[in-house]
């Protein structure tokens, strides 16, 4: 049975989806990646999973969660703000965009980690060793627990949240854009380090990021949201070299590839939609330069390869088939 | 400015404002007869004949009351623009520049925050002729510290944003930086401190007037409140006299306080907005 | 074009530029790449003037600069911030117009269509707009037109486009690329991300704690890394099949104050051997044309078998 599983899950604003008809399911020890600009919806996902929105949205849908060493599946939709505090980082935590600047500044670190476990577990005996294990498993030491969040780099702040995030033995973690602000190599460190977690814990990892590589080398899947809609899914290294939609494609294609082709790719046009005048059908058709009068009737999320589904009417894509105008080579 | 007026609070305040605008601007055509003319009815209580009564020569208390409105309203608007100003000029140049500039406002500042502004304006009132545009001035010139320190500090962080490092890279003068990038933004600020000191203005002129140092040809609410405790109303229960225009204080100073209290909420976090 | 002769910039005790050389010919799209601290940004400030010099020179066409308002004029700058680097209650027009301002120049107007048409805003739709209705990547745009709008020789970009969403950087590079061929502009990107520096620049310029540490063309130094601390930066871009187990280099870089004796990269290099605690290397000759690596490995005397 899957980790955690999300059905129908919508998210509406005024009356009008910002995230829509999400199905996502992630298992044990697996890593997902939620693909996707801003303002796409990822964060919202991840805020409703955590029942974390702010009272002006509204969400609709399933979230069942069923952490190990527990009988009955939580139903997160239905649980009330009491029933959430006993879920949230006991069983799944969230590392926050920015994550960085999210540590309180007047208190030391490993204080911050401390009264993360209290929370939780107010009867916990001394805590002192398992909180300098915390620190060494995501490769701080005591010395970086005493500091003030100021004192330490841009990548030991991460490192810390990470490590507050994991104080509870969560079974899963979610990772909004951990290594967005990070240089080169803090964040190959950074993303060793989920890694690490993975295979040592069993830790199960939702990332969402922008950077489609950054995904495809950490996670075993990946989803790519659009205008609050999954316009792909599948496991990540399929999704990368062989896309099925043309919001894929053309993200992919504006990533530099190291020893590829240089240059500058074709931007893609227009902006994405603003959710409370969405287009007719597709909700990429106005910007996907390969739209037809099918496109006029919203596609519906299918299986188009083995275990790769794609929300497009002309899905599967040869690799050929992009270069042309028309899809399948039809004029 | 329009978030302020959407609150009801924002609303009523901006109401009085505009009420006692326009009693300022045509307070002397509205009048119902003549401030300045006796008559035989000497403190009178209010009658069909004189809405709030008349003064201890038989003047009319309403006319008086909505004349005076002018003087009050002028001089408060007037020492705010001019402490304004100074404040502002102070702020930039001394928070722009830093250094020596910088400590010397600053010490001049300090000097004119310590000082009692009561004690300062009677002192100076009394050495000067009792005159309007002195009385503008004088409220005016103790009043610009609070501005000057508050504009300063908005300065400090400003001169560190990026727009203004842009501008050096293209070779902007220090004097086009402070023009273009320095006041426009701090601007905001400025205004509703501003507001904030028309309050005290009114005041400080209702204050001076009262205590018989404003300028004696014109007629103010402090002056009424001064010929009125001088003929000896309050013995004589001639309340008409005395409340009104203490009243229209309270009020005018009650309802641009609050006016420059929302417009200076509203203004503060917007400063650090960013999309 | 412009060149930097064994360039030093302090802050305080921290040796933000330690001795740098460079030299940016006309019309070339140059990198300059490091990560945070290494002293690229402060590089480039030092370039124009904006942060004044400890030791070595500035030149504009091989002599040393003197007054800055005419190198000002041939270079211009586009900051990494777009949501900062525009005054929020200027209107684009003014924005775009403000260095014709200062510069004293006249019938402005038609130089700031010229400029906002060429960044791809028709100035109809945009001119009279306030920064806070616009995209990231339209506000940069708009930057990148106020900084042409002088007609410059050479644009230094720092981080034009790590604040903006991905795909927008794809419209906002483009525009810098098409004014190169359009212009003839030379380009100088500041960034961190090696994608930009190998899809972009003709040749690269690799950074470290204030020294170069690697130059070449583009396609050597990425292709070919010489130095350690480029291997590393090589070895870490993300992709699927990235080799896990590549050697990158330690921990994390120490502070500029905090300067290594010896080879600066020593207490984190994979491949440190004896000297490299004591000995500074410069710039070696990598092997094949123009390309320069400061690693003592690359001494003509040290034979590269012995340390693979």
């Amino acid at each position: 049975m899957s980790l955690l599983e999300i059905e129908g899950l919508e998210v509406r604003h005024r009356g009008q989806p910002i995230v829509a008809g999400v199905d996502l399911a992630v298992e044990p020890g697996e890593a997902l990646g939620l693909a996707g600009e801003s303002g796409c919806g990822k964060t919202t996902t991840a805020l409703a999973i955590m029942k974390l929105l702010p009272p002006a949205l509204e969400p609709s849908g399933t979230i069942t969660l069923r952490p190990p060493g527990t009988d009955e599946p939580v139903r997160i939709d239905r649980r009330t703000e009491r029933g959430m505090q006993l879920v949230r980082w006991r069983h799944v935590s969230l590392v926050f965009q920015g994550a960085m600047n999210a540590l309180d500044p007047v208190q030391r670190v490993d204080r911050q980690i401390l009264e993360a476990i209290r929370l939780h577990e107010p009867r916990a005996g001394k805590l002192g060793g398992r909180i300098k294990e915390l620190l060494n498993t995501v490769g701080l030491t005591s010395a970086h627990g005493r500091a003030y969040p100021h004192q330490l780099s841009g990548g030991q702040r991460q490192r810390a949240m990470i490590a507050l995030a994991l104080a509870c033995r969560p079974a899963l973690v979610i990772a909004d854009e951990p290594t967005t602000a990070l240089d080169v190599i803090m964040q190959a460190q950074v993303l060793e380090l989920l890694e690490r977690l993975r295979t040592e814990l069993g830790l199960a990892l939702i990332l969402i990021s922008h950077d489609l590589a950054v995904l495809a080398e950490a996670c075993d899947r990946l989803a790519v949201m659009y205008a609050g809609r999954i316009v792909e899914s599948g496991p990540a290294e399929q999704v990368f070299r062989a896309p099925q939609h043309p919001y894929t494609k053309r993200l992919l294609d504006s990533l530099p590839v190291i020893g590829g082709a240089r240059g500058v790719a074709d931007p893609i046009p227009g902006t994405p939609p603003d959710p409370h005048d969405p287009p007719e059908g597709c909700t990429f058709r106005p910007r996907c330069p390969y739209a037809a009068d099918v496109c006029l009737e919203e596609p519906a999320l299918r299986e188009v390869a083995s275990g790769q589904r794609a929300a497009c009417h002309f899905a599967p894509w040869e690799p050929e088939s992009w270069a042309v105008r028309r899809p399948g080579g039809t004029p | 400015m329009r978030a302020v007026l959407a609150t009801r609070r924002g609303k009523f305040s901006f109401g009085v404002l505009a009420l006692f605008l326009f009693i300022a601007v045509f307070g002397a055509l509205i009048a119902p007869q003549d401030p300045r003319a006796s008559s035989t009815d000497v403190l009178e209580g209010p009658s069909a004949a004189h809405l709030l009564g008349t003064t201890e020569v038989g003047s009319d208390v309403l006319s008086q009351l909505l004349v005076g409105a002018r003087v009050s309203i002028v001089v408060g608007f007037a020492a705010a623009v001019i402490s304004a100003v100074i404040g502002a000029a102070i702020g930039i140049v001394g928070g722009y520049f830093g250094g020596w500039t910088d400590r010397a406002f600053d010490s001049l500042e300090n000097w004119f925050l310590v000082i009692p502004q009561l004690p300062l304006m009677v002192v100076l009132a009394r050495l000067l002729d009792p005159s309007l545009t002195v009385l503008i001035a004088v409220i005016g010139l103790t009043s610009w510290a609070g501005t000057g320190r508050i504009v300063r500090a908005q300065v400090l962080t400003l001169k560190e944003r990026a727009f203004v490092e842009r501008a050096r890279a293209l070779g902007a003068s220090d004097r086009h930086i402070m023009r273009v990038h320095i006041l426009p933004n701090a601007l905001p600020l400025i205004f509703a401190n501003t507001v904030l000191i028309v309050a005290v203005a009114i005041l400080a002129e209702a204050a001076l007037a009262f205590l018989g140092l404003g300028d004696p040809e014109s007629i103010s609410w402090g002056s009424m409140i001064e010929q009125g405790f001088e003929a000896g109303a309050p013995s004589a229960g001639a309340w008409w006299y005395v409340v009104p225009p203490g009243l229209c204080i309270a009020l005018l100073v009650f309802a641009v306080g609050l006016f420059g209290y929302l417009f200076e909420q509203q203004v503060n976090p917007r400063l650090q907005e960013r999309t | 074009m412009i060149a930097v002769r064994d360039l030093h910039v302090h802050y305080r005790a921290a040796r933000a530029v330690d001795g740098v050389s460079l030299d940016w010919r006309p019309g070339e799209v140059l990198g300059v790449v490091g990560e945070s601290g290494c002293g690229k940004s402060t590089l480039a400030r030092a370039m124009l003037g904006l942060v004044p010099a400890a030791a070595g020179t500035v030149e504009l066409d091989g002599q040393a600069v003197r007054e800055w308002r005419a190198l000002r004029r041939r270079v211009q700058m586009v900051f990494q911030d777009p949501y900062q680097t525009l005054n929020p209650r200027m209107r684009v027009r003014a924005i775009v117009e403000e260095p014709l301002v200062i510069s004293g120049a006249g019938d402005r107007g038609p130089l700031v269509d010229r400029a906002l048409a060429d960044v791809g805003l028709p100035p109809e739709r945009f001119a009279d707009r306030y920064p806070h209705e616009l995209s990231g990547g339209q506000r940069q745009r708009v930057a990148i037109a106020a900084a042409l709008v002088l007609d410059p020789e050479g644009l230094i970009c720092d981080e034009p486009v790590s604040m903006l969403d991905v795909s927008v950087r794809a419209q906002v590079l483009k525009v810098l690329m098409d004014l190169r061929a359009s212009r003839s502009l030379a380009l100088l990107f500041i960034t961190h991300d090696l994608g930009l520096a190998w899809a972009l620049c003709d040749r690269i310029a690799v950074m470290y704690l204030g020294r170069i540490v690697e130059q070449g063309s583009a396609q050597q130094v990425i292709e070919q890394p010489r130095h350690p601390y480029t291997q590393a930066l090589v070895a870490a871009v993300p992709a699927p099949d990235r080799d896990r187990g590549a050697k990158l280099v330690a921990g994390e870089p120490p502070d500029a104050a905090h300067i290594p004796p010896g080879c600066r990269l020593h207490p984190r290099c994979p491949h440190r051997f004896e000297p490299c605690d004591r000995e500074d290397p410069p710039l070696f000759d990598a092997g094949d044309g123009d390309h320069r690596a400061a690693c003592l490995l690359l001494r003509p005397s040290e034979s590269p078998a012995a340390h693979a």
